[in-house]
């Protein structure tokens, strides 16, 4: 049963992959990629990692595949005119990316894999904490502070957001709550003793 | 982790702390416009800093880790920190009147200057690959905001678009290196990582694959040449007090990582990266000093002279050693005040919307404003490194490690290189003590330039007059970061 839906996952997973490269329409890239990332939601369920299953699904496909289409539907980009673009570069790009893999080739040629490692591969998942604890357990103990500063990162990622793109433009009428808050009634209003018939 | 582990770390990493309240007061604070919050943040952000400076200095008094061995107070991140405190809050000082010139006065300038100072703090007290990693990226992710501050300017955009495509590819190249030293190691924390890596042959593909992914990255930060070609634009783009900052704190930062990595924990890899760090150094010294002689405009000449002084950074690593890392040290120190203080002086030139920042608008300056022209005359003498100033002693110490370790041959190159380098800096005090200038600048130095002027200058004769006693000290700090 479990052999059957991991190549049902599988084979979905490669197939939304494939089809989000592909897809002329960007559109319909971004479902394909919904369906690779619920597929590997999958996988990990399969895996006893349930928690990062619904991490995937919630935060990948809830929120940035939406926020995904919003740009796609948003931005006026010619994808053909882009690829065309790329193609100038394909064959420095080939020729760089074949003496990286070679490099890499070589290097794996000799890698030597840590002591114990193997063990920990067949058994990922501590058996006496529900998966989400020992993550959590790790995160707010073990790698506590590095979680808090992730977090910093964040925030400085949103105000740098927000700074660079939001402009008070001068020209432009709107409400000024705290400025008129702070009005002062001695100041905004001057009296004047119109004689009759002068007018100001 | 038990509570009272946890309550140690926390006190071990207060002055962090102090900063990054201080960036969330500064941030609630700026949301509530008013005439006069620029001053109140840069206040509020000066006081925030002499705090975390004390406390950097009580805790120093008793070395040790905290986070299960990430994080580390010792000698050798108190002296970096204490150059970051100084760096920034020099900063702070010339940036009011630049935003007031540029128009683009916003609370936010000053959180993020003080996250960017804290993301440089956890990067020189990081123990373990993934800390230094993520302070790197808390301190660039900030600079590259900064950058591109003056949002209605085309060329600040520029360059952070640039800066942040860049830097973005470095952190890749670099990341890629730490992921397999972890792969070879098995651990992210220096100290095992050291002992792990000792049983290690030096002559493995993969160890000197992860070298080189390591050494370019770190070099990236740095720009050393070949790695270099984003700094001119980036340094041009920016705002000039940006500029400054990123010149001083971005690479004392990023220095003290590679001196952390390469001569303390990791000083094994040495026989892989020695031979390509010293063709990098010696083409970093002669790109910065050729490139500079030709710039008209003032912040790109200070980009290649920045570029060639990280040449000479690179000497002091190459001599090794508890001297060649107090040379370095004494080197950061010294450029710090210095550059910092020429900064001050182009801000005092702009006349917003990036005007005066060209080199001929130092022309006639010793007639119309003899203080500061007399002060940036001081500047540029140490910048070149000549005596009496502490330029010169920062040179002169670097040489003297390098001489010791005995690579005479390289010594000889960067003393030739650097007479090169001293042309453009005459060049720029000739222009303002011999040119007539028809629109001489017109200025008020302002009590908050004034003092960072006066720092500086102290700073710059104070190490041309005691250089042994700020040797003494850095010296100190080398030795206990070392262990």
């Amino acid at each position: 049963m479990s052999v059957f839906a991991f190549y049902l996952f599988a084979i979905s997973a490669i197939t939304g992959g494939l089809f989000t490269v592909i897809s002329r329409q960007p559109v319909h890239s971004v479902l394909w990629l919904i369906l690779a990332f619920l597929s590997s939601a999958g996988l990990f369920v399969l895996l006893g990692a349930e928690f990062v299953a619904m991490l995937l699904v919630i935060v990948y496909v809830g929120a940035v595949m939406v926020l995904f289409l919003f740009v796609v539907m948003m931005l006026d980009v010619d994808f053909a005119e882009l690829k065309a673009e790329m193609a100038k570069f394909m064959p420095l790009a080939l020729l760089i990316g074949l003496v990286i893999l070679m490099q890499l080739v070589m290097a794996y040629g000799a890698w030597d894999s840590a002591h114990g490692a193997s063990e920990l591969l067949a058994n990922p998942i501590t058996t006496e904490h529900h998966n989400t604890e020992a993550l959590g357990l790790i995160l707010y103990d073990q790698y506590f502070l590095l979680f808090q500063l992730a977090g910093l990162i964040l925030l400085v990622a949103m105000i740098g957001a927000i700074v660079l793109t939001l402009r008070h433009r001068k020209d432009v009428k709107r409400q000024d709550i705290l400025g008129q808050m702070f009005r002062d009634p001695a100041e905004a209003m001057e009296l004047k003793d119109v004689k009759p018939g002068q007018g100001l | 982790m038990d509570l009272t582990q946890i309550t140690s770390s926390v006190l071990a990493s207060g002055p962090e702390i102090i900063i990054i309240l201080g960036a969330c007061v500064a941030l609630m604070l700026s949301l509530v416009p008013r005439p006069g919050q620029g001053a109140l943040l840069a206040g509020l952000s000066l006081v925030m800093i002499a705090l975390a400076a004390a406390m950097s200095l009580t805790l120093a008094q008793n070395p040790q880790t905290a986070y299960g061995g990430m994080f580390v107070n010792d000698g050798f991140s108190t002296f970096f920190k204490m150059l970051l405190y100084l760096g920034t809050a020099l900063t702070i000082l010339i940036s009011d009147r630049y935003l007031g010139t540029e128009d683009a006065a916003k609370g936010e300038y000053y959180v993020l200057l003080l996250f960017a100072l804290s993301g440089a703090m956890i990067m020189v007290s990081g123990k373990d690959l993934l800390i230094i990693y993520v302070g790197l990226e808390l301190q660039a992710l900030s600079i590259y905001v900064l950058v591109g501050f003056l949002t209605t300017n085309t060329r600040s955009n520029e360059a952070a678009l640039k800066y942040v495509i860049l830097g973005a590819f470095s952190s890749g190249l670099l990341l890629f290196g730490l992921s397999l030293l972890y792969g070879l190691t098995g651990t992210t924390q220096l100290e095992a990582m050291g002992e792990a890596l000792d049983s290690v042959e030096t002559s493995s593909p993969l160890l000197a694959l992860a070298t080189v992914f390591l050494i370019v990255g770190l070099l990236f930060k740095v720009g050393a040449v070949p790695f270099h070609m984003w700094v001119p634009d980036i340094y041009e783009g920016a705002p000039s007090p940006v500029t400054g900052f990123m010149s001083t704190v971005g690479k004392v930062a990023a220095v003290a990582v590679i001196l952390r990595l390469l001569i303390q924990d990791l000083a094994m890899l040495d026989p892989i990266w020695r031979g390509s760090v010293e063709a990098v150094a010696v083409l970093t010294l002669a790109a910065g000093s050729f490139a500079a002689l030709v710039q008209t405009n003032i912040k790109r000449m200070l980009a290649y002279s920045s570029i060639a002084h990280g040449g000479f950074l690179l000497l002091g690593l190459l001599a090794g050693g508890s001297e060649g890392l107090a040379s370095v040290m004494l080197y950061l120190l010294i450029f710090t005040v210095t550059n910092l203080g020429l900064f001050a002086v182009i801000v005092l030139l702009n006349r917003g919307a990036g005007q005066g920042e060209n080199i001929q608008d130092f022309s006639g300056l010793a007639k119309s404003q003899p203080g500061v022209a007399l002060m940036a005359l001081v500047f540029l003498l140490s910048l070149a490194g000549i005596p009496p100033t502490g330029g010169f002693f920062a040179k002169f110490y670097v040489l003297v490690a390098l001489v010791d370790a005995g690579f005479v041959l390289l010594a000889v190159f960067a003393v030739l290189l650097s007479a090169i380098a001293a042309w453009f800096y005459l060049r720029v005090i000739m222009l303002m003590y011999m040119e007539q200038n028809d629109q001489p600048a017109v200025f008020q130095v302002s009590p908050a330039i004034g003092w960072a002027l006066i720092v500086t200058f102290t700073g710059t004769v104070l190490t041309g007059v005691l250089p042994a006693w700020f040797l003494g000290v850095s010296k100190a700090a080398a030795t206990a970061g070392l262990g």
